[in-house]
């Protein structure tokens, strides 16, 4: 890792980082309806890191702050970046520890993608990696505090943004990942229980807990189906 | 520069939460291995984590949303991507308030 190979990452991942702005202006803004300050905002984009899950516990942001079902939600909903370490260890396995908290930071989608494909052909760089993601958490940062200074103005008066359907914002996020996760078949019945137990969870348990009982639901059902499937098929 | 203790414990919560997610599978690597099970259920939960998170408001708002929806799957799955998806998703909502559903 060299100070050249940070700087080698940063620039290549400045184009794709904007990519995050949409996303991040929507969440500035809802964020801001929410009664979070601009520095509040600041400080969760930058030390969470992890739009859809700041966006999730958005959903749950109500006085007095559930904090176990927050912070839940947060591990629950980021638990495709388990996957992702999962796949980076073996590439790094002899990281030094006070390396490793800034690796795991780092960790998100388009910069582990960008890097495990390196990693992969023999090539990846240390430097790179925390380069690329250096610029991201910036972006990010800067994206969803541009959004809190929009909803300052014209977008701070709820009737206007519902109008321009930015009370969608949020759930159009978790829409849209969903449709791009989507693999067919495989997923329609683990989903389908997960949207069920979901409804289920807030008719019966009410708040907004539907999201990690709906989540661990059809996560266990799906990897329950998949190993007996498995299994089926070997004996 | 305004913040409540409460807010900032929630957000170090979030903050934590968040890299236990992401440090999990890293250290994980090193005891779980490659168990099936636990490989096949990290597989499944982000999806249906999303799912969950979008189907109540989406019933409990109606038409609008729906509709959105609808649109944000076909963008995102045609257009193929992100901003696109997001785009359409929120435009439609627009259009169909202005259309007088709810």
């Amino acid at each position: 890792m060299t100070w050249r190979s940070f700087q080698a990452g940063a620039l290549r991942m400045f184009l794709p980082s904007f990519a995050t702005f949409p996303f991040g202006i929507g969440f500035g803004v809802a964020a801001a309806q929410k009664g979070l300050s601009a520095f509040e905002v600041g400080l969760m984009s930058f030390t969470v890191f992890a739009g859809t899950s700041q966006m999730v516990a958005l959903d749950l942001w109500t006085h007095p702050l559930p904090l176990f079902a927050l912070a839940a939600s947060v591990f629950v909903a980021n638990l495709r970046y388990f996957v992702m370490g999962a796949a980076l260890q073996p590439h790094l396995p002899s990281l030094r520890w006070y390396v490793q908290p800034a690796v795991w930071h780092v960790t998100v989608d388009q910069n582990w993608a960008t890097n495990i494909a390196e990693y992969r052909r023999g090539h990846g760089d240390l430097g790179r990696f925390l380069g690329g993601g250096f610029v991201m958490v910036l972006s990010w940062t800067a994206a969803t505090l541009l959004g809190h200074l929009a909803a300052g103005g014209v977008l701070s008066d709820p009737t206007a943004a519902r109008r321009l359907g930015l009370d969608f914002v949020g759930i159009a996020v978790f829409v849209v990942v969903a449709a791009i996760l989507f693999r067919g078949k495989r997923d329609v019945a683990s989903w389908s229980v997960a949207i069920a137990t979901a409804l289920a969870a807030k008719w019966l348990v009410g708040g907004n807990w539907y999201i990690v009982i709906g989540g661990l639901a059809g996560g266990l059902f799906g990897a329950w189906r998949q190993t007996r499937t498995s299994n089926d098929r070997k004996s | 520069m305004t913040a409540s203790p409460e807010n900032l414990l929630a957000i170090l919560m979030m903050a934590l939460a968040a890299m236990a997610a992401k440090a999990g599978g890293f250290l994980a690597m090193r005891w779980l291995g490659q168990h099936r099970f636990v490989a096949a259920w990290l597989e499944h939960a982000p999806g249906a984590v999303l799912v969950s998170a979008a189907i109540v408001p989406i019933v409990q708002t109606g038409g609008a949303f729906w509709i959105g929806a609808t649109a944000a799957v076909v963008a995102t799955r045609w257009a193929g991507g992100f901003t696109p998806g997001l785009f359409v998703a929120v435009g439609t909502v627009a259009l169909a308030r202005w259309a007088g559903l709810s």
